[in-house]
Formats: structure tokens, sequence, C-alpha cells
């Protein structure tokens, strides 16, 4: 009798929320389970559907994951018990010898965040990183003539590592800070690390913003229901109708580099930019809709980042959690750290008071960027796409006074609404070269193509022929463009402070049906899905 | 708990209302045609919607084994026995079981075969899902249309035209030798066949049994699509079904291919010259079972006739053997 081993990773595809797996058969039998439960059995209902999706996507490898919930649970309550031996103790000494008692807790507690962080962020770099790094250290050695070659490693993977890595050190940190209280509850902690809507693709949340609200769900609710789906189909139109729709395309462009000259291949860089924005977002928008049914509320993870007028504002609203998560854990620890503020102090007195602080902070800055950029992946035109944004922000911090003068010169007011269009446009100009790197399929191809986009700029070879090459009519563009055109629209009401949500909530129930048919159709009929296209998996859930 | 009632009924008629759109689009967006401006995919497979009603004696059905193998005007010319190639590239059998389904709604065969490489080919479950639903609600597989459809087409009658003359067989006169150091080395082994794979073979014979036809799994010859352990498997799925498989990879003298020359692609698919043997011998095969009448003579298959002169002046490798 072969179950298929009770179909362990047979639900591979559910790694997009969108897969008629996901949307029709694993979602609506969670939701049924969960409401059909008493209120007490609902949290471990949740997890045991958490878990249970974590077994269909990945099979055996939700070992990783429950070993990494069992580790942080232990060191979280570890962290605590010598928190409260230090309290205990520096209570009974007299107050003059308490600061001289108090640096061996804290070393303790730094040596038990350290074994977890490397247990956490090692096994992650031993699992997604060694074959590069052997792969790198062969070219060496074979450059060297020599003939010996290390053997690469392969390792299976488990889907989410880099998410659920990261939240795990997050709550050990957050632990050894004091801001939250080691959980003793080991189902509420595992809930929080295996939550399904946000395991495969984030956003990476903290132990803060959704442990307690997992552990106290509420019954569904009508309201909840009807607006979480909203979201989803909202994310799905984005998914399906533009990403999908993008993906030849994309692929014809970036795999057949040497085919195209620079018109087509600015137009594949903002294709792909696209593609990956209305991917990303609109898998974020599934993620909070489907936690928003389950009554919980999911920060956003997108913010517009296309209306940033610098990179590193764009960096404050693309993949949030990401960029606050590098923030609060790489950044800031260097920055405050003895070293970095005496090196601060002392170059304020040397260069100032703008240039002083920048040396630490660009350091920092250095550290982060090459994390952010070896996080999407091991190889190098990943690490060139976090050197690009590293020097791109130094760069706006340096000259920013000598911009403000130049400006100020040249009467030009920052606050003008043509000057900061232009900052917008600049933006997207940078944002989408970074995002020609990041696809390539090397740094050597991205400089190629790079160097083709500026230097052979046409559009003299696009024919319906070649728009054929790139498996992509006009009548795609058309849907794309409608598409974006919506996108865009609903956007700028957000950014000026409307809730466009809100105000639909607000229609009469005819009108807001009409809008979801009227959208739900539109996925159908235009949808990139079916006879003729290429199911295409989340972008985020590689890396 | 008015209020739940309330919010119950009106999630249920949003759902009534959005399946009855799915309908009325599904019926706009349906071709009503298949010509390939109107099809656009795998129009020889489904240009038997445009054969006159309960014409077609035999359906073959699977991937590119049947129509690269099988020569329904050879069998023609052999016996008088009507057959059409309802066949695709990779046929997975959701696909197949659709294309039956829709075939014997206009046409009577009295045995189909299911070639049994089909059953092997994984697919996922959202494609299971994704494709189950394209019954209900075709919308979904044709929603693509909306490219090319005009306003007339929303509104005008089906009425398929398109004709193929060959019967769903796909010409090759290519000569590339296999390699048959492996060709049926024996094994126990048993190729696994995937539980919705197995769903979708019941299915398949449970649709045949209503329309009483007999269901017949075939294994065409193949050096590399074919191999021991899915002959087990097959044999062994024909025998929990009750029904025949029949395995010309065995029968190598009454099919004697030549791996040098009958094959276009290094084994995997014949050509002209194997498929002439494997349709000489089909016929055969279906004459033999008594259930078919003779219709070579018979002035209402007139057509099959002139389609085999077509196919016999357009090509010069089919003039090489004899089509009595």
């Amino acid at each position: 009798m072969d179950l298929s081993f009770l179909l362990a990773g047979a639900g591979a595809s559910m790694t997009s929320f969108f897969a008629p797996t996901f949307l029709f058969l694993f979602l609506p039998a969670s939701l049924i389970l969960y409401a059909a439960v008493p209120k007490k059995a609902k949290k471990y209902v949740l997890l045991g559907e958490s878990y249970l999706f974590f077994w269909f996507i990945s099979g055996a490898l939700l070992l990783y994951l429950v070993l990494s919930t069992a580790a942080i649970y232990g060191f979280g309550i570890w962290l605590e018990k010598i928190q409260e031996r230090m309290k205990t103790a520096l209570k009974a000494l007299p107050k003059e010898e308490r600061k001289a008692a108090k640096p061996a807790y804290i070393h303790e507690q730094r040596c038990v965040v350290t074994l977890a962080v490397i247990l956490h962020i090692g096994l992650l770099l031993v699992i997604k990183y060694s074959g590069f790094l052997i792969e790198n250290v062969n070219g060496i050695l074979s450059f060297l003539n020599s003939p010996i070659l290390l053997g690469t490693p392969r390792y299976l993977m488990p889907i989410g590592i880099s998410f659920f890595s990261l939240q795990a050190v997050s709550y050990v940190v957050d632990v050894y800070h004091g801001l939250i209280k080691a959980d003793r509850n080991f189902f509420r902690l595992a809930l929080f690390m295996s939550f399904f809507p946000q395991i495969v693709e984030g956003p990476i949340v903290r132990y803060s913003q959704t442990a307690e609200a997992l552990w106290n769900v509420q019954p569904i609710r009508y309201q909840n229901l009807t607006m979480g789906l909203q979201r989803v189909v909202y994310g799905m139109m984005k998914k399906v109708v533009v990403a999908d729709r993008l993906n030849p395309l994309v692929q014809a462009v970036f795999d057949q580099t040497h085919q195209y000259d620079g018109g087509i291949i600015a137009l594949g860089a903002i294709a792909y930019t696209v593609q990956l924005y209305m991917d990303f977002s609109g898998a974020m928008d599934a993620v909070v809709g489907v936690a928003q049914i389950f009554g919980i509320t999911m920060p956003e993870n997108f913010r517009r980042p296309f209306f940033s007028k610098t990179i590193s504002e764009f960096w404050m609203r693309w993949h949030i959690s990401l960029g606050s998560w590098f923030k609060d854990y790489i950044f800031y620890p260097i920055t405050a750290s003895k070293r970095m503020k005496n090196l601060t102090s002392s170059a304020r007195k040397k260069i100032g008071n703008h240039f002083g602080p920048l040396i630490a902070g660009s350091m920092a800055l250095f550290c982060v960027w090459f994390c952010n950029g070896l996080w999407h992946g091991a190889a190098w035109s990943f690490i060139f796409f976090g050197m690009y944004h590293f020097v791109l922000i130094l760069l706006g911090n340096m000259i920013g006074p000598a911009v403000k003068k130049v400006n100020g010169k040249l009467h030009l007011r920052a606050e003008s609404r043509g000057y900061r269009y232009m900052q917008i446009v600049r933006t997207a100009i940078l944002v989408v070269i970074g995002e020609l790197f990041f696809r390539a399929v090397s740094v050597q191809s991205g400089f190629n193509l790079c160097g083709r986009m500026f230097t052979t700029f046409s559009f003299t070879g696009l024919s319906f022929d070649t728009m054929s090459k790139l498996g992509i009519d006009v009548q795609d563009l058309i849907i794309v463009g409608i598409t974006l055109v919506f996108v865009f629209i609903v956007s700028l009401l957000n950014e000026k402070g409307i809730s466009v949500r809100e105000k639909i909530a607000a229609w009469p129930i005819v009108w807001r049906w009409v809008l979801l048919y009227a959208l739900i159709l539109y996925i159908v009929i235009f949808g990139a899905y079916g006879f003729g296209y290429i199911p295409v998996d989340p972008m985020y859930a590689q890396f | 708990m008015k209020k739940k009632v309330n919010d119950t009924l009106k999630a249920l008629v949003f759902v009534l209302i959005l399946i009855l759109l799915l309908t009325g689009v599904s019926y706009l967006m349906m071709p009503r045609d298949n010509t390939e401006q109107q099809w656009k995919h795998d129009v020889s497979a489904n240009a038997f919607r445009a054969e006159p009603e309960d014409t077609l004696d035999v359906l073959f059905f699977g991937d590119s084994e049947v129509y690269t193998n099988i020569m329904p005007l050879r069998i023609w010319s052999a016996e008088g026995i009507t057959s059409y190639c309802v066949s695709s590239s990779k046929q997975n059998l959701w696909y197949t079981f659709q294309l039956m389904l829709d075939a014997l709604q206009t046409q009577s065969p009295k045995i189909i075969f299911l070639e049994a490489n089909a059953i092997f080919r994984y697919f996922t479950m959202d494609n299971f899902l994704l494709h189950g639903s394209e019954l209900f609600f075709p919308v979904l597989k044709y929603h693509d249309r909306w490219k090319t459809i005009s306003f007339s087409d929303l509104t005008a009658q089906t009425q398929y035209t398109y004709i193929h003359n060959e019967k769903g067989y796909h010409f090759s006169k290519d000569i590339d030798p296999a390699d048959t150091t492996h060709y049926g080395a024996p094994t126990k082994k048993m190729k696994q066949v995937s539980m919705v794979n197995r769903l979708y073979v019941q299915a398949i014979k449970s649709l045949c049994d209503r329309y009483h036809v007999r269901l017949v799994l075939l294994s065409t010859p193949s050096t590399k699509s074919w191999n021991m352990s899915k002959h087990n498997s097959a044999e062994s799925m024909a025998k929990a079904l009750g029904v025949e498989y029949l395995d010309l990879n065995l029968l190598q003298e009454e099919v004697p291919i030549d791996w040098s020359h009958d094959t276009r692609d290094k084994g995997d698919h014949l050509n002209i010259y194997g498929a002439n043997k494997v349709s000489v011998y089909l016929a055969h095969y279906l004459r033999d079972t008594g259930l078919f009448a003779d219709h070579r003579e018979d002035p209402a298959y007139s057509v099959w006739n002139k389609a085999v002169e077509a196919f016999v002046k357009k090509h010069a490798a089919a003039r090489t053997f004899d089509w009595s």
C-alpha cells in the first residue's frame, strides 16, 4: 500500500499562494477546519495546519523548522535564566560592587546569543553558501594549476530557511536585549515561527509583532474574510496578469543576452523590475490577506517603493521587513559598539560633523549591504547588487550637503514638484539598473547588458518578429499597461493617505460586488496561465 | 445568530453569481471553429471535431507516440476501418480525458486505444485542479482567446470546419537509427504510476463503459519511451481494470521494426516506414475483433479513399510500400 509517503513535498507548487492547490484546496480546507473547532483549539489547529503546509512543500525538511524552533526555545529560556541570576546576584551585592559584577553575566549572555546566531546563520551559510564558496576556492586552485579540487557538497534546503532563520535570530537577540520575555510556551513560539502564510516569502516578523495575536486567535469574521479575500484577489491580479505575463520577455532578454540591442535590453530590465515588484508585492498582498482572514494583522512589506526620491528611501519602502532586520540586528549593533563610537567621536573632531559619523556608518552600511546581497543568493551578481546599493547610498550621504549648495546656487527648490519628479525618475532608473545586475546570470553578463543598454540604445530592432521571439505581443503589453495604470492609481491614492480599501468598504454592497466580480473576471480572462504558459514560481521563495 | 445567517447567505449568493458569470463568459470565449486561428493548440488532434458524426470506428489517444507511430489512413487502406489519432505532444491524462469526453459526444467508436506512455506522465495537483475546473468553466482553458476574438465571434454558432487530411498522423520520412542495446532488457520492476494518474485511468475506463466502448491499453514500438518496467506496470493496471493490454514492443515478429531504418529520431518515434508496419498490424488486429465493417466500398466513406490518394500523391515516401 503506497501512500506516496503521505504527500510529503508533493505540494511544492503551494509555495505560490495563487496556485490552485493552495487557493482552492489547502486554504479552504484550513479555514473550514479552523472555523469548525472550538475557540480553545483554534491555535493548535493553526499550528498543525502550518506544519502540514510546510510538510507539503518541503517534506522531511520540516525537521529544520522544528529544530530551529526547539533551539531558540532553549536559548530564550537559557538567556532569561542568566538574566534572572544576574538580577538576584546584583540585588544581593552592595551598589558599588554591582557594576563590576555585571560584565560577567553580560558576557555569559553574549556567549549564548553568539551560539544561537552561529547555529542559525552558520547553518544557513553551510546549506546555502558552501557550494558557492567551494566553487570559488576551486576557481583559485585551478588558476594556480592545483591538481586538487574540492568536492561541492549538495544540501537539501528547506523553502523559507532564509526567512525563518532571521526570525529565529531576532527572537533570541530580542530576549537578550530584554525587549521581550522568553516564551515558555513551545507551541506559541512554534506558531510564531511557522505561521503558514508567511513561511515562504515573509515578511520577516518580530516576536512582538505577531506571536501574541497568533496565540489569541479569533473566530473567522465575515468582515475579515471579505477584506482578506479582496486583498488576495488584488495580489493575484498583480502576479497572474502582470508578473507572469512579463516572464517570457524577461527570460528572453536575460537568457539570450547577445541577441538584442540596447533599447530592448532596457525594456527587459524595466520589465524585470516590474515583474519582481508585482510578483513579490502580489505575494505579500496574499500573505496579508490570508492572515487577515485569520484575524492577524501582518506588517506591510512594501510601501509604494516607486514613489521614492532616493535609494535609501526606496529600501525603506521595499522589502521593509528585511531592511529593518538588517538595520536592527547589523547596522545598529555595529554603529553602537564601543569601538565605532570612539571612531566616530575622533573622526568628528578631525573631519567635521557631516563626514565624521559617516566613517562608522559606512562600515556598518557596508556590512548591511554585503549581507543583503548575499542573503538573496550565493552568487557574485547578488554581492555586486548589494555593493551597488552600498555605493549609491554612501554617495547620497556624502554628497548631500554639496547637492544642497548647488541647488541653492541654481535656485532649485527641492520641495518643488518638478524636482521631486526628477528625483523619483532618477531613483527608478537606478533601481532598474540594480535589478538588471540582480537578474543577470553573472556579473560579467550584467556589465555586458548594461554596457549595451547605453551604447546601442535604439528601438530600431523592435518589430513584430522580435516581439514574437520575446514571447510577447502588443495585446500583452496593452493588458500589462492597463493593469499597471490601475495599480498606480491605487498606489497614488494610498500615497496621498486615502485608504482605497476603506473607501470601497463604505460603498453599497452592489458596487462592491461589481468591482470584485470585475476583478476576478479580469484575472480569469487576462491572466497568464493554462495552455501556452509555464507557471512561474514565486520569485522570492528561491531566496 | 441572525447576522451569521445573513453573512452566510450573502457569501452563497456571491458564489452563485460568480458561477453564473463564469458560465456566461465561458460560453462567450469558447472557440466557434476548430481552425488554427480559433483553436490555437493541438489543431490536428482537435480536427476530429469536424469529422461527420458517428463515422470514426476507432480512436487513438495518447502522446506523440500515437501521432508518429499510427497512420489511420493506412489502417483504412488495409481494412476499411476508420480511425483517428486524437493525440498531442506530451499528452497528460487530464487532457486525454477532456478530449475523450468531447469525442464521445459526436462519435461512437467501438474501440478506444490509450497509449500507455501517458499513464506514466506525472502532472501536478495544480494541473489536476485547473484542468478539472476547465470541464465546468471552459473560459479557464480558452481565456487567451481574448487576443483574437471579434464581436461576431461572440454571437456566432459553433461550426467545426477544419478536417485534418491525415487524421491526426504527423508525417516524417527522416531516418535516424536507434541504439537497441538496452531495448526490452528484462526486469521485474514496475514503473510507478501516481495516484492521480490511477484515478484518471479509472475515470477513462468508466467513461468508456458508459459509452459502451472497449478500452485497450496500447504500447507502440519505441526504444526510448518504452521499457519492461513500464510494460509490467501497464500490464498490471490493465489486469486490474479488466482491459486488454497490447504491447507491440513484444510482438517483434508481427511488427518487425527495423531500428536502423524505421525510426525518425534514434528510436523514440517511428517514421512513415515504421508507422506503416504498426498500422498494418493494428488494421489486422481490428479486423480480427469482428467488430467492424469494411467501409472501403461504401460511397458515404469515399472521402477516406480520396484522403489516401492525396496523401500518397503528396509524400513520395508513402509510395515506397504497398497500400492495399
